[in-house]
């Protein structure tokens, strides 16, 4: 155990205790085990320790205490994340937000609602339905997932593609900054002139601080929904159903396809959805809205389905059926588990018209590792899943799959997209930003990291790669 | 900071940009880049002559925040040479262009695709991307659309140290690093001058409706909008309207009006349940000419009036009314769903008036912009109030005084030298106030 990795010393514990409780400050090795990944489990660094304060004004305290300790500290959710981004890297100590979840507020007349960053993505949706509004963004983790984590992460999910992400509804944060200062930045209803240090807050991956509270907009939780699946012999041709669809100037809710690796996983899982093993793809198309006009939607859309060279294609009767059609996407990342010891859970994003093209290149790049890949994508955005199959105890599995993703990675680039879509790059995609990025905006990326955190002590090692640093020194607090 | 020979900053920027590039008025200079490298070489000259530098789009926004026309800064650099729609992919639902086109030219050229920009920014066809983008304010189609930020993939600006930042790119799901793109939006010229942007597009909607009931009283017709606005349907835009308005918005008096996109069956289907509620409308626009309302909204005040924008909660919109019930006003727009209020007058109000509106409005928690100044009586069109923004807490302002410094270490950009936005100089005095506060 090297120095980093040791527990804060007793009178530091003692400060952390007098800030949350008792119970709210644990050392011990087996507790601390929980914290040590994320939902990228081939990144393992457990915290020195684990502090869980309750409230805006505990999380201040606590924040305030390690700063004045000199100790690095990490902000952290459900830990459902998928890029190692709530690791405690360098010593840090977690905090989390697991007793930090009431709903402060829920204001139907103006569409909106203030929740401790604790609280669940699927739970706020459950508490503003009673009066017929819905939290939008919906990511696949939604029933586990933190809205604290979704700020950090700036969160999507399926129906994105017509919603947006999580930074379009996030109206006002009050978040805790490196040094324990509690700040309130924006907030419905007021404009104050300055800079958008909400929309900037959102997506800096635990980096700029800790999000206490956050306030949302809700949306009316839309009158009707049409579902269909459709099956295709290949990839490819879900692709062209996908350009079809859209060309006709529709805007499905969501648009998704899973390859035939998925399917065979899903249909020998306990989650089977009925899709046929022998597909080459499944895709899924949701319209929702007001209810007239969206049969008329469902049918043009099978209609681009069959002409694209769809063998089957089903539309939804009932809510019942409509889950059981959702089933086989919602649950791939679930059933993967069954295909190998290990998946490394990929993120890109390409333009749409170029996912036929990248697609094939993908399937190319996996055959010459010798690697099995499974595809499941929000194909009307570009958002790219191209899971790899691997088992860890084989280190020369392990360095075909690095080698595989970082030339994924290229290849997405180079069709014009980017190294993550949704899951942000926390410690793992670190290497490839120097990809996207100048080193002039990687410098003003740390900048402004620096504006926020003079000290790097929040959330450190993540997202910049080593070496990269803010070009004034010495522009922090005085 | 005091402008040194204005001859020599001329002499230098014609080097640079040529004869054309650069005009002198007065003490002060105006300089047309034609790319992102020449705004950079302008930018690090004016650092190095020490002069400030305002980046300027359509003028439209003249206001936000400060003098217009006879403004404070030394430099204006204007975006009228960044004029090029770049990129254009249809099948991918964007585009990449150039600052200084405007917003009216790109929504013919995309029509040709049948595409659009869901966004329709107060301002009329003067309008740039860029300017849009910097004053980061919406119109009508926030109800449906979001604000420029929310459609917003990518950015260039040239910072204040002339540094050309590419930000974001043009993939809608983008979480590669910080998310600056959402820093830029509404930065109003603080960080740098914006070059170039790519936003995501939809498909032009198979119908387009305006749907218009009138009222006697103001509070009136702001109760049954909020009743049409709090239906759970999808409305494209839905405004309290009053004053008068141009053509084919003419008439006077207070007004609801709704906009509906769609399918045909979708636009019918919330016709009918409008209707349920609020009756027949007054008149109705279909296609064209719906669209040529919005243009009429969107084109706003009149020439010369001074123009105020006021924010509270939606539910609270109300409030707003009574505390602008005091102004001249020449016509007035409240967002029913945004809270949003912006109102025009003339003659402009008076500082007091400004004031009192100002504290009224800070203690039910809404807040005011000027966005023009306007002219008083017998004026020239400069002398009204000025904005305010002095409500940082501590913590906030010494966040703006870092990142102004980050982005523009040598103070020429606006979030550096501008008065309103601190009460004495910019971000920059906002972040030092908050320190010793």
């Amino acid at each position: 155990m090297n120095s980093d990795t040791l527990p804060p010393e007793p009178a530091l514990l003692e400060r952390l205790r007098s800030a949350v409780g008792d119970d709210g400050v644990f050392t011990d090795p087996d507790r601390l085990l929980v914290y040590e990944s994320d939902g990228l489990t081939q990144y393992r660094h457990p915290p020195s320790a684990v502090v869980l304060p309750r409230t805006a004004e505990e999380l201040g305290r606590v924040v305030r205490v390690l700063h004045e300790a000199g100790r690095p500290f990490v902000g952290r959710g459900a830990g459902t994340g998928l890029s190692g981004g709530a690791l405690a890297v360098r010593g840090a100590v977690v905090v989390g937000t697991s007793r930090m979840n009431r709903i402060l507020e829920l204001d139907p007349v103006n569409r909106r609602a203030r929740v401790q960053a604790g609280v669940i993505n699927a739970a706020l949706t459950a508490a503003a339905r009673p009066y017929g509004l819905i939290y939008a963004p919906d990511p696949s983790s939604q029933s586990a997932c933190t809205l604290g984590g979704n700020v950090a992460e700036n969160s999507g999910g399926p129906h994105c593609l017509k919603y947006g992400v999580t930074n379009r509804y996030v109206t006002g944060l009050t978040v805790v900054l490196p040094d324990g200062e509690i700040a309130e930045l924006g907030g419905m209803g007021r404009e104050d002139g300055g800079l958008d240090l909400v929309g900037v807050f959102v997506g800096s991956e635990g980096c700029f601080g800790i999000a206490a509270e956050i306030e949302v907009a809700l949306v009316p939780a839309p009158l009707g929904v049409r579902t269909l699946l459709a099956i295709f012999e290949t990839p490819a041709d879900a692709g062209r159903a996908v350009t079809r669809i859209m060309a006709r100037g529709l805007l499905p809710a969501a648009l998704e396809i899973i390859d035939s690796a998925t399917i065979r996983a899903v249909e020998a899982s306990i989650f089977a959805a009925g899709y046929p093993t022998d597909a080459g793809a499944a895709l899924v198309v949701e319209f929702d809205g007001v209810e007239e006009g969206l049969d008329r939607e469902i049918e043009i859309a099978a209609e681009c389905c069959s002409a694209a060279g769809a063998r089957e294609v089903r539309t939804a009767a009932d809510e019942e059926d409509r889950q059981g059609l959702w089933r086989g996407r919602k649950k791939a990342f679930g059933a993967m588990g069954r295909l190998a010891p290990d998946l490394l859970v990929q993120d890109a994003t390409v333009p749409r018209t170029r996912l036929p093209d990248v697609l094939s290149r993908i399937a190319e790049i996996a055959a010459r590792y010798e690697l099995q890949v499974a595809n499941v994508f929000h194909a009307g955005d570009g958002n790219l899943h191209p899971n790899l199959l691997f088992d860890r105890r084989d280190p020369d599995q392990v360095r075909r799959v690095e080698a595989a993703s970082g030339e994924i990675m290229a290849c997405c680039i180079e069709a014009g997209g980017t190294i993550t879509g949704e899951h942000g790059v926390g410690l793992d995609k670190r290497k490839y930003m120097p990809m996207v990025c100048s080193s002039d905006v990687l410098v003003t990326m740390a900048g402004v990291k620096a504006a926020f955190d003079p000290w790097g002590r929040c959330n450190p090692g993540k997202v910049l790669p080593d070496g990269i640093g803010p070009r004034h020194q010495g522009a922090g607090r005085r | 900071m005091k402008p040194v020979m204005p001859e020599r900053v001329l002499e230098r920027m014609r080097r640079l940009l040529g004869e054309e590039g650069a005009l002198a008025s007065g003490q002060r200079v105006a300089a047309f880049p034609a790319s992102p490298g020449e705004v950079g070489a302008v930018l690090r000259i004016a650092r190095e002559e020490g002069w400030t530098v305002d980046p300027r789009g359509g003028g439209t926004a003249d206001g936000e925040g400060d003098t217009p026309g006879a403004g404070a800064a030394d430099l204006i650099v204007s975006s009228s040479r960044l004029g090029e729609l770049v990129e254009h992919e249809p099948a991918d639902l964007t585009f990449r262009a150039q600052a200084g086109l405007t917003v009216a030219a790109l929504e013919r050229r995309l029509a040709e695709e049948g595409q659009w920009l869901a966004l329709d920014p107060p301002g009329g066809g003067r309008v740039t991307l860029g300017g849009m983008v910097a004053s980061g304010v919406a119109g009508p189609l926030q109800a449906q659309f979001g604000r420029p930020r929310d459609q917003l993939l990518g950015v260039t600006l040239v910072d204040g140290s002339g540094r050309i930042l590419v930000l974001g790119g043009r993939v809608v799901k983008n979480v590669a690093g910080f998310d600056l793109v959402r820093l830029v939006a509404g930065s109003r010229g603080g960080l740098g001058v914006i070059t170039e942007v790519v936003f995501r597009l939809y498909p032009l909607p198979g119908d387009d409706r305006t749907l218009v009931w009138g009222f006697d009283d103001p509070l009136e017709a702001w109760e049954q909008g909020r009743a049409l606005a709090s239906l759970p349907l999808p409305l494209a835009a839905v405004e309290w309207l009053d004053g008068d308005w141009p053509e084919p918005l003419d008439g006077s008096g207070p007004r609801v009006l709704v906009r509906l996109l769609g399918s045909e069956e979708a636009v019918a289907g919330m016709r009918r349940v409008l209707e349920g509620v609020a009756g027949p409308p007054d008149r109705a626009w279909a296609g064209p000419e719906s669209r040529k309302v919005a243009a009429a909204i969107a084109a706003g005040a009149a020439e010369g009036t001074a123009i105020l924008r006021l924010h509270a909660l939606p539910g609270e919109g109300a409030a707003l009314l009574a505390l602008v019930d005091q102004l001249a006003a020449d016509r007035a727009a409240l967002h029913l769903l945004g809270g949003t209020l912006r109102v025009s007058t003339r003659p402009a109000p008076a500082d007091s008036t400004l004031q009192s509106m100002r504290a009224e409005a800070g203690r039910s928690g809404a807040t005011l912009t000027v966005v023009r100044r306007g002219a008083r009586e017998g004026g020239t069109g400069t002398e009204g109030p000025k904005s305010d923004f002095t409500g940082f807490s501590p913590p906030v302002a010494e966040l703006h005084r870092r990142l102004t410094h980050e982005f523009d270490p040598g103070g020429i950009l606006p979030g550096s030298w501008r008065e309103a936005w601190s009460g004495e100089g910019g971000w920059v005095a906002a972040g030092k106030a908050g320190t010793r506060g």
